[in-house]
């Protein structure tokens, strides 16, 4: 014991001297590696001279407030189209199963145009606040980094040519296969990238490995399997409720509906279910500095709480929709869906805290910036954010009237021109 | 090097930047124009009664929403990506001036996809005029787009006296305004937009070439005729708007091309002119090949030929990009950070206490090099590698893009120290100093990277 305490307190005076020689680097020791027999120097990049032009917490809310849209359009991406793929190959022309998985598919790349949107200001404010761990990560997988563009640009074209074909009643589940592997791509090297920021002491030895392309994957990592897993099954689960809510929201025949309320049911519970242990899974392999912070944190641990209570009632409702429920059960569907998007909040403000945590006990305090706002562009931003959105809502509504009264109107004039046809084949009887 | 550096063989990072860049460019700006052209063409065929228009606008926004969502959007996260591999430095100092700027066009972004999809998917469905409408959101919301982008573009090359006055003292976030209107933030957005309007005509000969000529004749050449149009004000205001912008780029950036045009009669070339040359003799192609082969023959003007203008319009873009990248030598910021990252104010701290010193992902590897290579010529190698890629690999290669092998070929060690010193010392009448970065670093750092580009001209020369 008393070894370990004189252990700490030269980590903690050796930290101070250099944290005072070096420069303006943050160069700290992990306590949680001390029983490591190479305890290593971590190194950071310096901070970047420029002060932040708003307050940590601003760049904080609005980041985690916009990578909740992002996961959510992400976890609804990953799980439709896993399913919709499925079906499409295992259904035959005209069946339920191959009109269930084309009114998916339909669907699937204006997900993704939301995917794509809602994931740039989480990374633009995360590269604001975590840029010095986060550019040099992704310098390190370089190679992959860059290649995730060539694969998504790929993706979202097949994902077209899967609508294309959806509505020319063809087959396309060849090209939702190959959209499925570059969707799961992306996914990994963002997990793995993520998780290799917060690792200082990996990313020596990996540049010099690597000789600097970043065609080299780091290893040793243990949260960045079930990390992976986690945002995987969550995929699944939310985009079975989104089937449920599409089953008794959407415009679908009664069979094809009770099709997608039966399957989407069955997999929101089963894969949220899985996303709960792998959300276990992830929590068991954090180092317990991190463990006893998040427990400790008011804001994370209420978090915590709020995902796997969410997440219970998310597995219930849907439960209830896919084997009790009726078609057209509109409140099991939205409380499925709503119960699974609170989870996900509850989870993205976790993984902050987890970020900050395992940052901090390297050296790294994100809350230690210098800040000189610039409150009139802040201002601006956030008006132009709130007038944006009201305006997608107000063109929506707008959209939504014109097209039911135009629909009105055809089916009007369809009908008219029926009993027309009517009268004058009763003329010609007559006659 | 505050960061690690990604080396990228043959092509260098900032290839790779140039390539996603242009490929963008040209998808983003269609984005800009041909969401004016598209409301604009329909409101035509809406009050001319043209519904033999209608098809053709369809399967054109059908072609625009494809190629704008799935190939623009990629290809600008793709940039950004791009930037922050290969100079990290500089796009924090862009991120950390400009967060804001960036959150706002993500929010017109948002708009302008959304709108573009509505306006793909409502054909038929909604009011003739509402549809109309949601067209003119799109196009105010892409140019909007643009408005803003420009800003952080143009700061790169002219920062402004009033933002390079503050750089550095922690006050930057209060002239964000005079950062943002830049000195040449108004003439390159009328330039952008102009050239938005000329691709919006190019692409829209695409698919005007898929008609069939003999039974869409008439519907055929009046398509293609009124998207020709669409190249005149671009073609003939870019010039005047290009000398405006030159106006407003500093005496020193200008006279990288006016020293290249004022050499041309030798036949002696800088990189700037033979860029801005390209830019002219494609951009004059272009007008020709629409005017004759497009207008004058619409029957017969088919896919090849609209694939060959987009192909020309892709080297008009790449070469004026290149250019104004040139323009903007030796720095990544003007007046304030170079090429390779290396901030103007931090020169003399590098010269005096060493530039790998400074550098985390280098200083420990020096110490080794010492201590595990066999001869200190080896280890002088090594250090000499790193020098090259934090002062040099940001625009040259060993082999390939500006490949040192070639520029040093039989060189001997004298004349590369030479021209080393010649980029330390960096004086004024020194030829170098108008396009490179001053070269950073302690006399042994200078003498190791000496060495290492020596070892690359002996391996050239074998």
């Amino acid at each position: 014991m008393a070894q370990t305490k004189a252990k700490i307190s030269v980590i903690q005076i050796g930290t101070l001297l250099v944290f005072v020689v070096g420069n303006g680097s943050y160069l700290a020791r992990d306590p949680d590696l001390e029983d490591q027999e190479n305890t290593t120097l971590f190194q950071f990049p310096s901070v970047d001279p420029i002060p932040l032009p708003a307050p940590v917490w601003l760049f904080k809310l609005l980041g985690d407030v916009t990578l909740v849209l992002h996961f959510l359009a992400m976890q609804l991406l990953v799980g439709s189209l896993t399913l919709a793929t499925v079906w499409n190959f295992l259904g035959k022309k005209h069946s339920v199963r191959r009109d269930g998985s084309d009114a998916v598919i339909r669907k699937v790349p204006t997900l993704m145009t939301y995917v794509i949107n809602f994931g740039v200001p989480p990374l633009l404010f995360s590269q604001v606040l975590y840029g010095r761990a986060l550019y040099t990560s992704s310098v390190l997988i370089g190679f992959y980094w860059i290649s995730v563009i060539v694969v998504l640009t790929l993706t979202y074209f097949l994902l077209y040519k899967c609508a294309d074909r959806a509505n020319s009643g063809r087959a396309w589940w060849g090209y939702s296969l190959l959209s499925w592997v570059g969707v799961v791509y992306i996914a990994k090297i963002f997990s793995i990238n993520m998780t290799l920021m917060l690792r200082p002491e990996a990313w020596q030895p990996l540049y010099q490995a690597s000789g600097g392309l970043g065609m080299i994957f780091p290893t040793g990592d243990p949260s960045t399997t079930p990390r992976f897993l986690f945002m995987l099954a969550g995929g699944f689960g939310l985009s079975g409720a989104g089937l449920l809510f599409l089953s008794t929201f959407g415009n679908e025949k009664p069979e094809v509906a009770g099709f997608l309320r039966k399957w989407g049911g069955i997999f929101a519970a089963g894969f949220l279910a899985l996303e709960m242990a792998a959300g276990v899974w992830v929590y068991r392999v954090q180092p317990a500095v991190v463990q006893d912070g998040i427990m400790s944190g008011t804001l994370t641990s209420s978090a915590l709480w709020a995902w796997a209570v969410f997440t219970v009632l998310a597995v219930v409702a849907s439960l209830i929709a896919a084997f009790w429920g009726k078609t057209g059960s509109k409140i099991l569907a939205a409380t499925a869906i709503l119960f699974g998007a609170l989870g996900t909040a509850g989870f993205v403000v976790v993984r902050d805290g987890i970020r900050d945590l395992t940052l901090l006990s390297k050296g790294f305090d994100v809350w230690q910036r210098t800040v000189v706002s610039n409150w009139s562009v802040v201002l601006l931003f956030l008006a132009l954010f709130v007038g944006g959105l009201a305006l997608i809502g107000f063109l929506l509504v707008l959209v939504a009237r014109s097209a039911k009264q135009i629909a009105n109107q055809t089916a009007v004039a369809a009908f008219a021109g029926e009993a027309d046809l009517q009268n004058l084949m009763e003329e010609e009887d007559d006659q | 090097m505050n960061y690690p550096f990604w080396d990228v063989p043959y092509l260098s990072g900032g290839g790779v930047i140039g390539l996603i860049a242009t490929y963008h460019l040209l998808i983003a700006l269609f984005a800009v124009g041909g969401g004016l052209y598209l409301p604009l063409a329909e409101r035509k065929a809406l009050k001319e009664g043209r519904d033999d228009w209608f098809g053709v606008l369809k399967s054109h926004s059908k072609f625009f929403l494809i190629l704008t969502a799935a190939f623009g959007t990629t290809s600008g996260v793709g940039i950004w990506f791009a930037i922050g591999l290969a100079n990290p430095e500089a796009t924090s100092t862009l991120i950390h001036n400009f967060v804001f700027g960036w959150a706002i066009e993500y929010v017109f972004f948002i708009v302008e996809l959304t709108t573009a999809a509505i306006y793909y998917y409502t054909w038929d469905k909604i009011d003739p005029k509402l549809h109309l409408k949601i067209g003119y959101v799109y196009a105010a919301s892409s140019w909007l787009t643009l408005v803003i982008i420009n800003g952080i573009l143009t700061f790169m090359l002219t920062p402004g006296s009033t933002w390079l006055s503050v750089a550095g003292s922690g006050n930057e976030a209060s002239v964000f305004w005079y950062a943002f209107f830049n000195p040449t933030y108004f003439p390159s957005l009328v330039l952008r937009t102009l050239i938005s309007w000329n691709l919006a005509g190019i692409w829209a000969l695409v698919t005007a070439s898929r008609l069939d000529g003999f039974r869409h004749g008439k519907l055929k050449h009046e398509i293609i005729s009124w998207s020709a149009k669409w190249l005149i004000p671009g073609f003939v205001l870019v010039p005047f708007c290009f000398l405006w912008y030159l106006a407003m780029v500093p005496e020193a950036q200008r006279q990288l091309l006016d020293l290249g045009i004022s050499t041309i009669g030798q036949g002696t070339f800088t990189q700037i002119t033979r860029s801005a040359l390209i830019t002219v003799m494609t951009s004059a192609t272009i007008i020709a090949l629409v005017y004759f082969v497009a207008v004058r023959n619409s029957k017969s003007f088919g896919l090849g030929w609209a694939i060959s203008l987009v192909l020309l319009a892709f080297a008009a873009t790449a070469s004026t990009e290149q250019a104004r990248e040139m323009l903007r030598k030796p720095y990544v910021i003007g007046d304030f950070m170079y090429s390779n990252g290396v901030r103007k104010s931090e020169v003399e701290k590098y010269n005096a206490e060493g530039y790998l010193t400074h550098s985390s992902w280098a200083a420990n590897s020096v110490k080794g090099f010492y201590s595990d290579s066999e001869t200190i010529e080896a280890a002088d190698l090594k250090k000499g590698e790193l020098m090259f890629r934090g002062q040099c690999g940001a625009c040259h290669t060993e082999k390939g893009y500006r490949a040192m092998n070639n520029l040093l070929k039989d060189r001997d060690e004298t004349a590369i120290g030479n021209i080393l010193q010649m980029l330390h010392e960096n004086k004024d009448d020194s030829p170098y100093r108008k396009y490179m970065p001053p070269l950073v670093g302690k006399d042994d750092e200078i003498k190791a990277l000496a060495a290492y580009l020596k070892q690359i001209s002996v391996n050239a020369s074998k």
